[in-house]
């Protein structure tokens, strides 16, 4: 009775340090228990991914011995400069496809914040049990090495030399070059209306441009305008063909009697290079059952893309536009090392496409 | 004394009627141009206010009757008609009068387009605006010669007069591509700008495709327009090949005359080329060999 308080002071000052202590290891996303699922394994490696604590996240793997450092911090962070390097893992969605009592097979989500928007990567990953625990085989990978080479490249590239401060009357700056909307379509798809096509740059210079579109009512009145940002390849050498896509969302087709397009056009200095090959385009379906429409880039030049875009351009059997997807690629296009690429398609437009046209716009970090 | 006294009030009749014959008027010379200083010269008695109200410029001083008043070159710099008025309290004179143009002394030289197809009549329009120092259009005629400088030849048109400022031309394109300098001159004075000549579309495409191991690299021949002229680099061919693996393209521009690129062979494959609106040839490739 004489040390009764003080025992029962000890023991609950005890007992907080241990409620705090498994409170602050959770918060900091310690695992202080045993990964007792396959779906717990899982989670808490891409917790550590989150957190870019890759040491502690190759820990967790079942074949850590086996994964190149380098190669694990290049496929989950990105490199070279890649769209993945400006990006964070934002959350990510893990469902068990099957499990068996020493391994399991889990489909993984991970959605990227990036600097042009969300991404989504969808992986399948193997999972195994190690004693008690269960832990995540990671495909080995490599940062890709190039092979020291010297690639001969003529470079071809366009200035503008204009003449006079801007604005100075009779100083007969470069003509715009002559570009054409060569075809256009509106369509309506769920709440939205869009509004598709092609362009082309008719002229022998190359042509910076950007698509909008006007939409009348009944009455002859202008009501909504937008323009295509990044739905389209702004930059047009000569000859070049780009597809376009501009989204009117919350708007029906019947509340529009006419659309009319402006493609405002500038001369700008440009270079023709680096030429990107668009590879073995196919209609497939990607792990998750959806139609896609994949290939590969290659970059046939000697210096790394940074970031890559796709825009695919869809066709009926009449020719005739009838979708316009487009895809940032989140990897750096590294000379002549071919890059996969997926671009969504809905089920209906799959379905009816005859034929498809893709293209490849790109960013090269210090590049004009 | 009478007398006298009636000489003198006769005298100040005089001189009342006098004064009152003589109005407050100006006189301004016949030409004035825009940048040359001139006087008004005044007539009337008193002194009063001088105003000067032009397009550009508007002034305000004291003036006595019958004095000339300057007006200096920076007050009648822009050409149109002016409003001289003077005003002595009583009553206010005003005269308009305008200021013409100075002789030409800048050249403003417009060339449309800044590229033009080869071989096509009166495809350039050259017009040059002759304005004086003071950026006025010089409205007085002066003659105008116009230059076209290709890279073999040289033509010159005779003095092309101004009428209204504005002289101008029109141009046929040359058979040859390249840049053509247009110049045009007046006295001392020339402007020169440049116009380029492209080719058409291309003519004939024809690509050939030579295997080398996993790969195939496809070249055009030269690429050239109907006349014989080589379409400009930059200008996109699209090559595209079908096989098992699926479709392939691949946007090449031309440097030096000709297209290529390389694609990888996996199998009996179908290649074909087109830039724009032509299509070149079809290239049929077996197994690998």
């Amino acid at each position: 009775m004489k040390y009764g308080l003080a025992l029962t002071l000890l023991l609950g000052t005890l007992l907080l340090v241990a409620v705090g202590w498994l409170q602050s290891a959770k918060a900091a996303g310690v695992s202080l228990r045993t990964q007792n699922t396959p779906e717990q394994a899982v989670r808490s490696l891409l917790r550590s991914v989150r957190e870019r604590n890759w040491p502690k996240a190759q820990a967790q793997l079942a074949n850590a011995d086996q994964v190149d450092d380098s190669a694990f911090v290049y496929d989950l962070a990105g490199g070279d400069g890649s769209l993945r390097t400006y990006s964070t893992l934002e959350d990510s969605e893990v469902s068990v496809l099957h499990q068996n009592a020493d391994d399991a097979l889990v489909r993984i989500k991970l959605n990227w914040s990036t600097a042009v928007g969300s991404l989504s990567d969808t992986r399948d990953l193997k999972v195994v049990r190690q004693g008690t625990d269960w832990k995540v085989f990671w495909p080995a990978s490599q940062v890709p090495k190039l092979p020291a080479q010297v690639m001969a490249v003529n470079y071809l590239r366009w200035d503008v030399v204009n003449r006079g401060p801007e604005g100075e009357w009779g100083t007969a700056s470069i003509d715009p070059p002559k570009v054409r909307i060569i075809s256009m379509n509106a369509i309506e798809r769920s709440d939205s209306v869009i509004v598709m096509g092609e362009v082309v740059n008719e002229d022998t210079i190359p042509a910076y441009i950007n698509v909008n579109a006007a939409l009348v009512d009944a009455k002859g009145l202008e009501f909504r305008q937008e323009g295509s940002f990044d739905k389209v390849s702004h930059i047009l050498l000569p000859s070049q063909v780009t597809p376009y896509r501009i989204d009117f969302p919350k708007l029906r087709l019947n509340q529009l009697k006419q659309v009319r397009m402006d493609a405002n056009v500038a001369a700008v200095p440009a270079s023709a290079d680096p030429v990107i090959g668009v590879m073995n385009q196919r209609l497939e379906k990607d792990a998750l059952g959806n139609k896609v429409l994949a290939g590969e880039l290659l970059n046939q030049s000697g210096q790394t893309v940074n970031i890559a875009h796709v825009l695919a351009t869809c066709y009926d059997n009449n020719g005739k536009v009838i979708w316009v997807s487009d895809e940032y690629v989140d990897r750096a296009l590294l000379p002549m090392n071919p890059q996969p690429f997926a671009v969504d398609l809905p089920a209906d437009v799959a379905a009816r496409v005859q034929r498809f046209r893709v293209i490849a716009n790109q960013y090269t970090r210090g590049a004009s | 004394m009478r007398i006298l006294c009636r000489t003198f009030l006769l005298c100040s009749a005089f001189l009342a009627m006098s004064q009152a014959e003589t109005p407050l008027a100006l006189h301004i010379p016949a030409n004035v141009s825009a940048g040359e200083a001139f006087a008004v010269s005044s007539s009337g008695t008193g002194s009063g206010t001088f105003y000067l109200i032009g397009p550009g410029h508007v002034a305000k001083r004291r003036f006595q009757a019958g004095d000339t008043i300057q007006i200096s070159s920076g007050e009648i710099a822009t050409a149109g008609t002016y409003q001289a008025i003077a005003c002595n309290g009583q009553e206010c004179a005003t005269t308009n009068f305008y200021v013409t143009p100075n002789r030409g002394a800048q050249l403003v030289f417009l060339v449309h387009p800044s590229r033009v197809p080869v071989s096509e009549r009166d495809a350039i329009s050259a017009v040059a605006v002759v304005i004086d120092r003071f950026n006025n259009l010089a409205l007085q005629p002066e003659g105008v010669t116009f230059r076209a400088i290709a890279k073999e030849t040289a033509v010159s048109s005779s003095p092309q007069m101004t009428r209204n400022g504005v002289a101008w031309t029109r141009l046929n394109s040359g058979p040859k591509d390249g840049a053509v300098q247009i110049n045009a001159s007046l006295g001392q004075l020339s402007e020169r700008r440049v116009v380029q000549q492209v080719a058409a579309e291309p003519c004939k495409l024809h690509a050939s495709a030579e295997h080398k191991g996993d790969r195939v690299v496809l070249q055009t021949e030269p690429v050239r327009d109907c006349r014989g002229n080589s379409v400009p680099d930059g200008t996109i061919v699209t090559f595209t090949k079908l096989d098992k693996l699926g479709r392939t393209t691949v946007d090449a521009p031309i440097k030096k005359g000709v297209a290529r690129t390389e694609m990888g062979f996996a199998g009996p494959a179908t290649i074909s080329v087109a830039s724009g609106v032509v299509v070149g040839n079809e290239i049929y490739m077996g197994g690998p060999h």
